[in-house]
């Protein structure tokens, strides 16, 4: 039994560290991110690059196939893309880093975007709370993978036309807030929730009654209150936005070629899947492993925080 | 002419034009029936005059219509609906044409004057018959009005009809008299094309007639439910007699859309049961080895030469500086851009837009024997170098913002574009942007304003003469200038101008030849479009396919002389 002289944050530390799924995941998340923040560095020791067609590793007899079994060696530990000769490993590793870039910063956004309404529709209630929540549900009821499929190309222009550079960054932006724009909608509903509650606690009232206004009491009062919620949904978010991002590069809204997603690697594997297997075995198993890590360590996360939840 | 359509499956054909293609076997046996299995929602157009794509030709072309003239096995012109293959007494400014007897459409009304002359006129009608080829409006001896179209607006609206009577003259049932505007001396390869297939105004019902056309060859339609099936019977109007090419083996043709090409290409390797008497329009890049390294599944696989020139083009408006094209024609990668498209299957390194399927006017470029197939670092490099002084702002702009590369999005093309990015940016220090776009839309976008400064395309020739190659791609009014060298390199363009006049004028057909050749090295000297691939393409049909080969006038399997088990 924890002592009651810890404070929330150590009881929750006691409780992970006794959770092994959770240590597990944690460590495997770290690493991915490690690998992506250091992939140039990596690849560099491995004298790998993403671009390079190693044409050598194609057998000349066929229409472009990799030699051997995808084209493992120890040079190129996960073989290399048919056609090209271009390395697996090192495009997993690039389009990783765009992955988590692009995850991490919608995230982040979404979190923002969620708590703010949440706050809002929570502590004022009555009217403003029936028109976020309607709006809400408005929201809610777009064909959302219809509308980013269909807009992706005039909203890109937008961007660019608004001052982003024209290509990659345009389009990173568009995903980046086309996630967000349709991913807060869950969060805000969750915190107005919480705020619906945590509203009525005496150290609420007592601050209404000595004269606090309502966006400090919010912000200053309400919400380190909600810190639970918010990392146990936004460790949630993340790996859902990792997969989307790669279901959005499969239907092809993504990066530029030739530059890596893992989407586009799964998209192209697909129809080579009987020939080179490795192909579609690596990007899918990587894209797998990141996801379900940080899917786990959401889990174990809000178990810590939170250990009064069902599962 | 034809452009090569972007998606998977319709392209195709040739190189036995040179060798004097082996033709399928003996006689054929009648019955059974054919299975074409394709990966299309439909055929793009069943109306004779919008039928523009060489796959689709070649199919409704041996089936359902019948036009003017043909091609026989070797690609020789040869009569089809008429006697001859057309007489001209004025080095080809008149054309003179008569219908056999017995030739009859399927509800066995007889085939007259009046419905080639009518079925022409449609071309005319270019809101209502889109997509199909333009030479009737360009060619006929009808004035141009004052917004640069024709001053005849087709049969729809009637306006300026007694223009199009006076060039088009039916003097009775059978004659026929046609004016062109200029000498073309062979005209007659145009109606190769379904564009001459008659059509009786009775049966015209304007753009729904892409649904059911009449039929005048030895098929007619029985159904044909787009996304699901077209299914021909024979047509017994139809007299072979009449017919000096078409055999009709099969008693049915039937047409199955919208399968997967990975299935396709199983269901015919596997040719069990009716896929015993299955084709296709193409071999998916993953089964090439597995189809060919295999000795049986190779005797019932053709590899051959398609009829297009693959290139990219250089939009010179915007690209107004010759030393910076120079080391984009240096700087790329091709061996990689060969590899891609299929290795040992790809074809050969393309040197111009006029391909060796044109005997006559092809001859190899020259000026470039310092060209490196993987792309030269060193060449590339001085080419910029020399830009830099020449023409700083080209120079700027390739360096920096880059040059946006138009291409139809495909996984295919999207590595494509990656060699171009990876290659230019290593060899010459060029900055290419890709700019993917649908490939339903691709032409209309690279012809029309959004067009970037390189746009990829393919061209194959309407007829066996560079007149539909050089002119169509280089020319402001040619269809498919994607390189605009009249604005963009004008200096050049007047030189050009004079050869292309020469060679429409020119009635000696070798030196014709010449002429296109000369022009051809031109554009290659200034590099209006940068040359990656004569392409070639490859078919596997099923166990019971008789007397298939590759008919290199259009780019397709011969259905005429195709017999199934």
């Amino acid at each position: 039994m924890a002592s009651g002289n810890l404070s929330q944050g150590a009881l929750a530390w006691s409780r992970f560290k006794r959770d092994r799924v959770g240590k597990a995941s944690l460590t495997i998340a770290l690493v991915i991110v490690l690998l992506a923040a250091f992939s140039p560095i990596i690849l560099g020791i491995l004298n790998l690059d993403a671009y390079t067609f190693y044409k050598d590793t194609l057998d000349p007899n066929t229409a472009g196939l990799p030699k051997g079994i995808g084209g493992i060696s120890l040079t190129h530990p996960f073989g290399v893309e048919p056609g090209t000769g271009r390395d697996i490993l090192a495009r997993l590793l690039t389009g990783m880093q765009l992955s988590l870039l692009i995850a991490i910063v919608a995230t982040t956004i979404t979190m923002a975007i969620g708590v703010v309404i949440g706050l809002i529709a929570g502590y004022f209630r009555g009217i403003v709370d029936k028109f976020i929540s309607t709006g809400i549900d408005l929201m809610l009821a777009f064909p959302v993978l219809l509308l980013i499929l269909s807009l992706s190309n005039p909203l890109t222009q937008r961007l660019v036309s608004l001052g982003i550079p024209e290509g990659n960054p345009a389009r990173v932006t568009y995903i980046i807030l086309v996630l967000s724009f349709f991913g807060w909608t869950v969060i805000a509903r969750v915190i107005r929730g919480q705020v619906i509650s945590i509203r009525e606690k005496e150290f609420v009232e007592a601050s209404i009654s000595m004269g606090a206004g309502p966006f400090r009491i919010m912000f200053r009062q309400i919400l380190p209150n909600l810190w639970a919620p918010i990392t146990i949904y936004g460790s949630l978010t993340l790996p859902s936005y990792v997969a989307t991002e790669a279901t959005l590069a499969f239907l092809g809204v993504g990066v530029l070629p030739p530059t890596p997603t893992w989407g586009a690697m799964l998209a192209d594997s697909v129809s080579f899947f009987r020939v080179v297997p490795s192909y579609l075995f690596f990007p899918g198993l990587t894209l797998f492993a990141v996801v379900l890590a940080f899917n786990l360590l959401g889990d174990s996360i809000r178990d810590a925080l939170d250990p009064k939840s069902i599962r | 002419m034809r452009k090569t359509a972007m998606k998977v499956g319709v392209v195709l054909a040739s190189t036995a034009l040179l060798a004097g293609c082996a033709a399928g076997g003996g006689a054929g046996e009648a019955g059974g029936t054919l299975y074409v299995l394709t990966n299309a929602e439909q055929i793009l157009h069943l109306d004779p005059q919008r039928n523009y794509t060489g796959a689709d030709m070649a199919f409704a072309g041996a089936t359902i219509h019948r036009a003017l003239v043909t091609y026989d096995e070797k690609g020789n012109i040869i009569p089809d609906l008429a006697t001859d293959t057309g007489r001209t007494s004025d080095a080809g400014k008149t054309w003179e044409f008569t219908l056999r007897d017995g030739i009859t459409y399927e509800d066995g009304s007889a085939i007259v004057c009046d419905d080639v002359k009518y079925g022409m006129s449609r071309s005319f009608a270019t809101d209502v018959i889109t997509d199909g080829p333009a030479f009737m409006v360009s060619y006929l001896d009808i004035p141009v009005g004052e917004d640069g179209a024709s001053a005849y607006k087709g049969p729809y609206t009637g306006e300026g009809q007694e223009l199009y009577d006076d060039a088009f003259k039916c003097t009775d049932d059978k004659n026929m008299v046609i004016r062109l505007n200029k000498p073309v001396i062979d005209f007659n390869g145009a109606f190769t094309l379904l564009i001459s297939s008659p059509v009786p105004a009775s049966a015209d019902t304007g753009e729904s007639y892409d649904d059911r056309p009449l039929a005048s060859g030895p098929y007619k339609i029985e159904t044909y439910e787009k996304g699901r099936e077209l299914v021909l019977v024979r047509n017994e109007n139809w007299d072979p007699a009449s017919d000096p090419i078409r055999k009709a083996y099969p008693d049915q043709i039937v047409m199955e859309f919208a399968l997967d090409p990975k299935v396709i290409d199983e269901r015919i390797i596997a040719s069990s049961g009716p896929d015993a008497n299955a084709i296709s329009y193409g071999i998916q890049l993953e089964n090439l080895g597995r189809v060919f390294d295999d000795p049986e599944l190779s005797k019932r696989a053709i590899d051959a030469y398609d009829p297009y020139s693959r290139y990219t083009a250089v939009n010179t408006k915007t690209v107004p500086c010759v030393e910076v094209r120079k080391a984009l024609y240096y700087g790329l990668d091709r061996d990689a851009l060969l590899t891609l498209a299929g290795g040992k299957f790809a074809g050969d390194l393309g040197d111009g837009v006029i391909k060796p399927n044109l005997p006559l006017d092809y001859k190899k470029v020259t000026g470039y024997d310092d060209l490196v197939v993987t792309g030269s670092k060193e060449l590339a490099t001085a080419w910029m170098d020399k830009a830099k002084t020449a023409c700083p702002e080209v120079y700027a702009k390739a360096t920096t913002t880059g040059l946006t590369f138009d291409y139809a999005v495909s996984d295919a093309a999207d590595k494509v574009a990656g060699v171009w990015v990876s290659s230019l940016e290593a060899n010459a220090g060029i900055k290419i942007v890709p700019n993917p776009i649908e490939p339903g839309q691709y032409y209309g976008i690279v012809l029309g304003d959004s067009q970037g400064d390189l746009s990829t395309a393919g061209w194959g020739p309407d007829w066996l003469n560079a007149s539909t190659v050089v002119p169509a791609l280089f020319t402001p009014d040619g269809g498919f200038d994607l390189s605009h060298a009249a604005e963009g390199d004008a200096e050049a363009y007047a030189e050009f101008a004079d050869i292309v006049a020469n060679g429409k004028a020119e009635v000696n057909r070798e030196a014709q030849g010449a002429l296109w050749a000369a022009g051809n090295q031109l554009a290659m000297d200034r590099v209006w479009v940068v040359p990656t691939r004569f392409g070639r393409s490859q078919y596997i049909h099923g166990t019971g396919v008789q007397g298939a080969y590759f008919w290199d006038a259009y780019g397709w399997y011969n259905l005429s002389t195709l017999s199934v088990k």
